[in-house]
């Protein structure tokens, strides 16, 4: 099969000392996590808060209902543990998110919601009745954006969309959350996947992979063979990618399957008649049709340069220090960061909770490069996936002549972090070029 | 000053100072076949030129740009180094001096330093010596001439006549033992530099290989009534054609920032180095042409540069 791929973008291998990382990825045991206490925000995902409809004092136990979304572009927040309401507060996430959170300390009892059992219909659910359920399961995309599922279904119907892609290729490019979805529970990705297309009423689903990742490439097509017969309107393949960073971003994989090149802010459901859903996203939908369980808890990765690497199921909410805890050396780290290692948030306070759209949280020790002049060297035109030319937009940004930022496109800048990894004068390129494209994007809106 | 914790948190492993090391280390097989073949007198010629454009770019970064935080990159060693290779042996120590002068404060620190200067600044000290001193510039002696005469270094040697294109025999070819400058000659180990740059992942292809492109094809209208390979290859080696191509041609400071810019940019270089040769004299042959290119670099960065995501001309709607 044809591989497919971008040009330019990086081959992150020299950054960290992951080489003999790529083991963990084999691990089949999932580590659980069992928070003391755990902080449930209420604004998740992209689009309205919720409000919480439990008060402090209050028992609930877990797949409860806290939050509900005040209108259709929200998602509904179920309690993550069981236990008791202690706190109504607000907070602050790293991704300058301010919402309402729900404090709950855990009663170690793991009481779970009268709803969550095993459905017994579950493959004869009604399109109808398929919508409704991924409405109460509170799912959002869970690779990184975090734009509700439910929305994202009702708009690809709306245009039309007749092709779903499932994304399994890894945004960054020391996750492995989707991955483990795909090769412990393949059949459950699959099952979620082919009822989000028929929510979608699409007749092509189309998983993407990168080429390394054999095992999970082996026990998707195992999969999608044993599933093929029960979907015979449906046409199911899998389509393999070059590993490339940042190949997971939603532009590039458009780019490389179709050729088109989509534009910031444009929606892809209207110009290529597709719609994409993550992997996790998928296994977490399958959860909801066959246990009626929310979305309470997600994968996590935990990676970093000198420790060795692991997936967590962690409850929603769970803070990073307690995560944290039990990994051997993470005190002495020079930062954590809550997300990947290229475009994550690096956290000040520990008690920043995991929420829906965290799919790591990296730990860093290595010390940064020499910071000095540019010496022209061209590497971070060579790396910039989108083909800007960075060290310009920086230069121009350094000199204040935001007006002629705009004529250079700044406004196209991903985040994706490359011209910054590559560089070899330790220049910030992608951190001050992705500001000047933010304020690009907002003023051309205004 | 505190650096904010911004993404991307992990970088590549090969910051610019290692990069400028790895230079050092690929020029230096020809550097020491260049001791080996002219003896001592390169060793004071190096010194004086690396101590000079280190000293000078240390001070005057110091000076100049205090603001700078300063941050040794060996730049200045791997011009000094190129320096040492492009001039004949018989250069006086006073010339050198000079001219790293030159080329440290006129051609790279008034322009901003480091990574911002338009010409390549061996080149230029070496343009500098060629019009300042035009009767040491001309070689005049081979290989194992005097190995120890230090009386030289002081006054230079001045040039009995100008010496034109030899007709070398392989032996000669292969291993650089013509009357040359000091590293231009001993192509073999230009090339093993050039392993050395691919195997760093420092070597940038598409220049290089533009200008020799260029240099192949244009040998066979230029020397149609001479042609063949043995003297191609003398004509290639005496030129310091080699030299030019795999080090001057992959000084990314100097050149433009994208890989169809630095095609066209090395092609422009050949066509130049050919005209030059044919209708001039063989060393301006071997300076200007990079120089020349080198003043067009901010132009292919404005024409010829890599276009914008969703504004190429090739976008096309699929399935409209």
């Amino acid at each position: 099969m044809k591989k497919l791929s971008f040009k330019k973008g990086i081959m992150p291998k020299d950054g960290l000392d992951f080489v003999h990382q790529r083991k963990f990825l084999r691990e089949a045991i999932l580590e659980v996590c069992a928070p003391r206490e755990v902080t449930i925000p209420m604004k998740q995902h992209i689009g309205t808060a919720c409000d919480p409809v439990v008060s402090v004092g209050d028992e609930v136990a877990m797949g409860d209902l806290i939050g509900v979304p005040a209108d259709m572009f929200g998602v509904p927040v179920h309690a993550s543990i069981s236990g008791t309401v202690t706190q109504i507060s607000t907070i602050r996430l790293p991704n300058k998110v301010s919402c309402k959170a729900v404090t709950i300390k855990n009663d170690l009892r793991r009481r779970v919601s009268n709803s969550i059992q095993p459905r017994k219909n579950a493959s004869q659910l009604s399109l109808r009745e398929l919508t409704k359920l991924l409405w109460t399961s509170g799912i959002c995309g869970m690779g990184g954006e975090g734009e509700p599922t439910y929305t994202k279904c009702m708009r690809a119907v709306k245009r039309e969309v007749d092709t779903l892609l499932v994304n399994c290729t890894q945004s960054e490019p020391f996750l492995a959350c989707d991955l483990h979805h795909i090769r412990v529970d393949a059949n459950k990705v699959l099952q979620g996947a082919m009822a989000l297309s028929g929510i979608c009423r699409v007749k092509q689903v189309i998983f993407c992979i990168e080429d390394t990742w054999v095992d999970e490439i082996e026990a998707i097509n195992k999969a999608v063979e044993e599933t093929r017969s029960r979907y015979l309107d449906r046409k199911i393949s899998v389509q393999l990618f070059k590993t490339r960073f940042p190949q997971g971003c939603q532009q590039l994989l458009i780019k490389a399957l179709y050729g088109v090149e989509l534009p910031l802010g444009t929606e892809m459901e209207e110009k290529v008649k597709a719609v994409l859903f993550n992997a996790s996203t998928c296994f977490a939908f399958s959860e909801m049709i066959e246990k009626n369980q929310p979305l309470t808890s997600r994968i996590v990765t935990i990676s970093g340069d000198t420790i060795t690497g692991h997936n967590v199921l962690v409850p929603i909410g769970t803070s990073v220090s307690e995560i944290l805890e039990r990994v051997p050396g993470a005190h002495t780290a020079q930062r954590i960061v809550w997300g990947g290692a290229m475009t994550g948030v690096a956290i000040n306070r520990l008690d920043v909770p995991i929420i829906k759209t965290t799919t790591a949280v990296t730990i860093i020790r290595k010390f940064e490069p020499p910071r000095m002049n540019c010496i022209h060297c061209g590497a971070c035109v060579h790396a910039c996936p989108v083909n800007l030319t960075p060290n310009l937009l920086n230069r121009l940004i350094e000199l204040g002549k935001q007006d002629q930022l705009p004529a250079e496109s700044v406004e196209q800048c991903i985040a994706c972090g490359a011209c910054s990894y590559v560089c070899p004068a330790g220049i910030e390129l992608s951190t001050n070029i992705a500001k000047a494209a933010y304020r690009a994007r907002r003023s051309a809106r205004q | 000053m505190k650096r904010k914790q911004l993404a991307p948190h992990i970088h590549a492993d090969q910051p610019a100072a290692e990069r400028y090391i790895y230079v050092c280390l690929a020029l230096l097989p020809a550097w020491i076949a260049g001791v080996f073949y002219y003896g001592f007198r390169v060793l004071v010629l190096s010194a004086v030129s690396i101590l000079t454009f280190f000293f000078s770019d240390y001070l005057s970064t110091r000076k100049l740009y205090p603001e700078q935080a300063f941050y040794v990159d060996y730049s200045s060693i791997v011009s000094g180094l190129l320096l040492t290779l492009l001039v004949p042996v018989s250069t006086s120590v006073w010339a050198i001096f000079l001219a790293a002068l030159f080329g440290s404060l006129l051609i790279k620190q008034a322009f901003g330093g480091v990574g911002t200067n338009i010409f390549n600044p061996a080149l230029a000290s070496r343009m500098f010596l060629e019009f300042a001193f035009p009767s040491q510039m001309t070689v005049v002696e081979g290989p194992f001439d005097g190995l120890w005469h230090v009386t030289s270094l002081l006054t230079g040697k001045p040039a009995v006549d100008t010496p034109s294109l030899p007709d070398l025999s392989w032996s000669h070819i292969l291993s650089g033992r013509i009357p040359s400058m000091i590293g231009t000659a001993t192509t073999a180990l230009i090339l093993l530099g050039m392993v050395i740059l691919i195997e760093r992942r420092l070597f940038h292809f598409e220049a290089s290989l533009a200008y020799f492109a260029t240099l192949i094809i244009g040998y066979i209208p230029c020397y149609i009534h001479s042609l063949g390979l043995r003297h191609f290859a003398s004509w290639i080696t005496c030129g310091g054609l080699v030299l030019i191509g795999v080090f001057m041609l992959n000084d990314c400071t100097t050149m433009p920032l994208s890989r169809k810019g630095r095609a066209f940019f090395g092609c422009g270089t050949g066509i130049l180095t050919l005209l030059m040769y044919r209708f001039g004299n063989s060393t301006y042959a071997m300076i200007f042409p990079v120089l020349m290119m080198n003043m067009t670099t901010p132009i292919f960065d404005r024409y010829i540069r890599p276009q914008a995501f969703s504004k190429s001309s090739w976008y096309r709607e699929v399935k409209s």
